[in-house]
C-alpha cells in the first residue's frame, strides 16, 4: 500500500486553465474593421521583462518603442506609442483581473478536494 | 473623405474600458517583480504623438475622444460585443491585493494553498480536544519544518536543487501531518466515544504515522500503543487517504506553478492558444529580424553572414590547431627546450665576446670571465634538459665552430689529479 501510494505521489497532475482572448477593434483608413485577438499572459511577460531589464515600471519611449514592435509581432494591425502606452495600461488591468479567476479557480478546486 | 482611424476595445467591463481610454490616470503604479519593492505612482512620460510610418505598419492612431469611464462610441463596435473576461472585477473594499505580476500569482495561490491547508477542520458536533491542544500537535510539525529549514541553510544546501526538494518534502509531510491530526482529533473522538483522552491518543498515534510518512508504519505505531490504539489505527487509514487527496492537490498545484513559472516555455500547458501564439511569435520575430535586414541593406546581412563563415573557419582552424599541437605534444617540448639551447648559446657568445675585448681593468677582465663561465654553465644545462626530453639529443642544428669553442678551455680548469696520501697517509 506503501508502494502505491508513493506511485500516486509520484504520478504527474496538472490543471488545465483557459482563459478567453480580449479583442480589440480596428477601424482602417478604406473603412474595413479588423479585430485583434490577443492572449494577455505573453503580452504581461514581455512587459515584466521590459520592466526588469529597464529597472522602470513605467515604460518610456524606447520601452514603447520595443513593445510596439512586440505588438506587430504578435500580429496586432499597426501600433504606434501612443496606442502601445494604452495597450500596456488594459494589459496591466486585464491580468489582475486573470490572476484573481485563477486564483478563485484554484480555491474551488482546492475545497472540492 | 478620409475615414478616421479608429481602436475600440471590444466588451463592457468598466475598468478596462478604463484603463484603456485614460492610460495616464489608470495606469497602477505596478511594482517591479523581484528587483524592486516599490514603485510610486508617477506620470508617465508619454505625450501622444504623431510617429511617421515607417514599413506601412505604424499609423496615427485617433482616440476616441471619451473621457470618463463609458464604453466607447460607435454602435456598430458596441453590437458586437461580448464579455471578455468573465472574472468579477477586482474587489479591493475585500482587502485582497491586486496581483501586478506571474511571480505574485503563484505566491498567493501557494498562500491560498498553505491557509486552505492549514485551516480545514471538519465539522463536528462532538466537542473535540481543546484548541491549544490542537496547535500543539500542528505546532509539532510546523516546527519540524522550521527546523528542517534552518538545517538546511546551516549545510549551505538553501536554495540549492537538493535544499529546494528537501525543503519541499519536509513541507508536505508537516502539511500532511497537520491535516491527519487535525481530523483525527474529530473523527476518532465519536468513534470511541471516549471524548477528550481518545483524542489525545490518536493524535499521537497518527502524529507517529504522519512522521513516518507512511500508512503501513501509522498502522503498526498506532497499534503498538495499546487497546484505545487499534481503533485509532483503524481511524488512520482513511485519514492518510484523505491527506494524500490533498498533497494531491498541492503536487498538482505544484505542477501548475512550475509550469507558470516557466513561462514562455510551458505556457502551452495553460492554453493552446498560447501555444500557438507563442510559435507564430517566434516565426514572426525571425521574419521581423529579416525584413529588418531587408531594410538596413543587403550589405549588412552579408557582412553578418560573412562575419558567422569566418568564425565557423577559424574555429576550424583553430581546432585543426589544437589537434595538431596535442598530436605533436611530445615534439613541441623538445622544440621549446632547444629553443632555449639556443637562448643560452647566444648569451655565451655574447660573453666570450665580451671577455675577448681588451680591457685595462684588471676588475673588469675578471669580471667578463666570470659571466663567460656562468654563460656556458647555463648552456650546458639546457644541453641536459634537452637531453632528458629526448633520448637522442639532435645537436644538428648548432655550429660545428661553436662545438670547438665548447672544446677550448674556457671551461672552469680541471683539477689536479691528488697525488700521494696526505699528510696523515690517509686518501
Amino acid at each position: 500500500m506503501v508502494r502505491a501510494l508513493n506511485n500516486w505521489f509520484r504520478s504527474p497532475k496538472t490543471i488545465t486553465i483557459t482563459t478567453e482572448q480580449p479583442r480589440l477593434l480596428f477601424r482602417l483608413e478604406d473603412g474595413r474593421e479588423v479585430e485583434w485577438k490577443y492572449d494577455v499572459v505573453p503580452i504581461k511577460l514581455k512587459m515584466q521583462e521590459i520592466q526588469e531589464r529597464t529597472k522602470k515600471s513605467q515604460p518610456g519611449l524606447e520601452e514603447l518603442d520595443e513593445f510596439t514592435d512586440y505588438l506587430i509581432s504578435q500580429g496586432i494591425p499597426y501600433c504606434n506609442v501612443d496606442l502601445a502606452l494604452r495597450i500596456w495600461s488594459l494589459v496591466i488591468v486585464q491580468f489582475q483581473q486573470i490572476a484573481m479567476s485563477i486564483a478563485k479557480e484554484v480555491d474551488e478546486i482546492c475545497r472540492s478536494n | 473623405m478620409s475615414v478616421e482611424l479608429k481602436v475600440v476595445l471590444v466588451g463592457d467591463d468598466e475598468a478596462q474600458q478604463n484603463a484603456f481610454n485614460n492610460p495616464n490616470a489608470s495606469q497602477a503604479p505596478a511594482p517591479i517583480p523581484p528587483v524592486q519593492a516599490s514603485a510610486t505612482p508617477t506620470p508617465p512620460p508619454i505625450q501622444s504623438q504623431l510617429v511617421q510610418p515607417a514599413g506601412g505598419t505604424k499609423e496615427e492612431v485617433v482616440p476616441p475622444p471619451i473621457q470618463s469611464s463609458a464604453p466607447t462610441a460607435t454602435a456598430t463596435t458596441q453590437t458586437a460585443t461580448t464579455t471578455i473576461i468573465e472574472a468579477p472585477p477586482i474587489q479591493e473594499s475585500q482587502g485582497r491585493e491586486l496581483i501586478d505580476s506571474i511571480e505574485e500569482l503563484i505566491e498567493a495561490i501557494d498562500a491560498m494553498v498553505g491557509a486552505r491547508t492549514e485551516s480545514s477542520t471538519p465539522r463536528s458536533s462532538v466537542p473535540h480536544k481543546p484548541e491549544s491542544e490542537q496547535l500543539s500537535f500542528g505546532n509539532f510539525f510546523e516546527k519540524f519544518a522550521g527546523a528542517m529549514d534552518r538545517k538546511l541553510s546551516e549545510l549551505g544546501l538553501a536554495n540549492t536543487a537538493v535544499g529546494d526538494m528537501l525543503a519541499n518534502l519536509t513541507h508536505m509531510v508537516a502539511n500532511i501531518g497537520t491535516r491527519v491530526t487535525t481530523a483525527a482529533s474529530t473523527i476518532a473522538a465519536p468513534v470511541l466515544g471516549l471524548g477528550g483522552r481518545a483524542a489525545a491518543a490518536a493524535p499521537a498515534a497518527t502524529e507517529t504515522a504522519a512522521a513516518g510518512a507512511g500508512a503501513a508504519a501509522g498502522t503498526e505505531a498506532a497499534a503498538a500503543t495499546g487497546g484505545l490504539a487499534s481503533a485509532a489505527g483503524a481511524a488512520a487509514i482513511p485519514l492518510v487517504a484523505i491527506a494524500a487527496v490533498g498533497a494531491a492537490s498541492v503536487l498538482s498545484l505544484k505542477a501548475f506553478m512550475d509550469a507558470v513559472e516557466r513561462a514562455a516555455g510551458n505556457l502551452q500547458d495553460l492554453s493552446p492558444e498560447i501555444a500557438g501564439v507563442k510559435a507564430q511569435f517566434e516565426v514572426t520575430m525571425e521574419l521581423a529580424r529579416l525584413d529588418r535586414a531587408r531594410r538596413i541593406g543587403p550589405e549588412v546581412a552579408q557582412i553578418d553572414a560573412a562575419r558567422q563563415r569566418i568564425n565557423e573557419s577559424m574555429y576550424e582552424v583553430q581546432t585543426k590547431a589544437y589537434e595538431i599541437i596535442l598530436k605533436g605534444a611530445p615534439f613541441i617540448e623538445n622544440i621549446l627546450d632547444a629553443v632555449n639551447m639556443l637562448v643560452k648559446e647566444v648569451n655565451v657568445l655574447a660573453a666570450a665576446i665580451s671577455a675577448a675585448m681588451p680591457r685595462q681593468d684588471p676588475n673588469e677582465i675578471i669580471k667578463a670571465q666570470k659571466q663567460l663561465a656562468a654563460a656556458v654553465d647555463d648552456f650546458s644545462k639546457s644541453i641536459e634538459e634537452l637531453g632528458k626530453t629526448n633520448k637522442e639529443p639532435d645537436h644538428k642544428g648548432r655550429d660545428p665552430m661553436f662545438d670547438e669553442f665548447l672544446k677550448s678551455d674556457h671551461n672552469p680548469p680541471a683539477k689536479a689529479p691528488r697525488q700521494g696520501n696526505g699528510l696523515r697517509g690517509d686518501k
